[in-house]
């Protein structure tokens, strides 16, 4: 069994209900032990960022201080968070001068930090850690003939290079014909969806979201998949909104690739928050349900 | 790194009062960091309820059919959620800390 302290993001709580859910019976079924981490805070996401990047920083290294503790790699579903974790960890590591200031911040609260954790992303375990092999042999039922669009989205592979190309990125793709489905060609796999945008400017949001959606469903897209929690809500709850605005009919669901590796290895749909899809998923899964 | 850059950017003109009123993206990252600082987690219905009270309620209307949606589906999440006394004593203390230390070097 591999273990790892888990940090599940704020979006745990509400729309990416769903993701928590999936990532952890689907560890669970590949012998991975995620342990959350106690008393986790906010990363100190984008927003933070443009409002307060030291103290964005220092939200990070606090979860990072309380990783070290534990000893063992930080994984976490979500893209944003992974991000602003690797991005804390990374600029203390290479900016000393930062580091003295984050320490001091940390010292305010009785903490420090070594430096010693490792950020990771919950594609790179499952697609690296445990490996196409592995995930077959878990394989109960093969997803051939099902065709899905793997969408990366802009903040998993980048914008440091990490464990995958930061342009034409393939983990995802190869986890998905580990399972038996078919990933379609996707140019725009690494585009932004526009993020929290949708909410303060909502138009240029949407007009990011319409090109994602009819670009996955005119390459022969039955469903998409992806590894980011903004990237499944944006696509997935501002579908009907777009139909209205572009005068399309798109219906198309967005699945976590955790909830179709969950498919795959047979666990019941509930366990997987399938039922939380907006854009239904049932009848293009309904030859692969349990 | 470009965004690191035009996050640079956004804290300068943040703090030098240069955002323009067109745009209302600021306040959204202004109530994401006071949600963050206050209860240490940032569930997005408090962010929405933050930010739709900043700008226009009347705008918050438009998203009732996607917040609907999220409802039925159960993802909307309409708990309080913030850290456990002790950790939000620590995490503050930090950020109080932080404050004081002026800008990323």
């Amino acid at each position: 069994m591999k273990h790892y302290s888990y940090f599940p993001a704020c979006c745990s709580f509400g729309q990416a209900i769903a993701y928590d859910l999936s990532t952890r019976v689907v560890a669970k079924a590949l012998d991975v032990d995620l342990i959350e981490l106690n008393d986790w805070n906010c990363c100190g996401s984008t927003p933070y960022t443009g409002i307060d990047e030291l103290g964005s920083i220092c939200c990070s290294a606090r979860n990072l201080c309380l990783a070290e503790k534990g000893g063992l790699d930080l994984v976490t579903p979500c893209s944003d968070c992974y991000l602003m974790l690797n991005k804390a960890n990374s600029l203390m590591r290479e900016y000393p001068e930062l580091k003295r200031k984050v320490d001091e911040a940390l010292a305010a609260g009785g903490l420090e930090y070594h430096g010693t954790v490792r950020v990771r992303h919950i594609l790179d375990v499952f697609a690296n850690d445990i490996g196409q092999e592995d995930v077959t042999a878990k394989v109960k039922v093969n997803l051939s003939g099902l065709k899905v669009a793997p969408y990366y989205g802009c903040q998993v592979v980048r914008p440091k290079p990490s464990f995958d190309d930061p342009e034409f990125p393939e983990s995802l793709d190869r986890l998905m014909r580990s399972l038996g489905a078919e990933p379609t060609p996707f140019p725009l796999k690494t585009r932004c969806c526009g993020g929290s945008m949708v909410i303060s400017e909502e138009d240029v949001a949407l007009g990011l979201v319409y090109k994602l959606l009819d670009n996955a469903i005119s390459n022969g897209a039955e469903c998409i998949v992806t590894a980011c929690p903004l990237c499944q809500a944006n696509l997935d709850v501002f579908q009907g909104k777009i139909n209205k605005k572009f005068k399309t009919k798109f219906n198309i669901p967005i699945l976590f690739f955790t909830q179709l590796m969950g498919v795959a290895f047979g666990i019941e749909s509930k366990a997987l928050g399938l039922e939380k899809c907006i854009a239904p998923a049932e009848k293009v899964l309904a030859g692969y349900l349990k | 790194m470009p965004n690191d850059l035009m996050h640079s950017l956004e804290c300068l003109a943040g703090r030098q009062g240069m955002s323009t009123s067109q745009v209302s993206t600021p306040k959204l990252y202004k109530a994401f960091t006071d949600i963050a600082r206050k209860t240490g987690l940032v569930p997005e219905t408090s962010l929405m309820i933050s930010y739709y009270l900043r700008t226009n309620p009347f705008h918050a209307l438009k998203m009732i059919p996607q917040a609907l949606n999220l409802l039925r589906h159960g993802r909307l999440d309409l708990k309080p959620h913030r850290l456990k006394p002790e950790a939000q004593r620590q995490f503050k203390a930090i950020l109080d800390k932080a404050k004081t230390l002026g800008e990323m070097p």
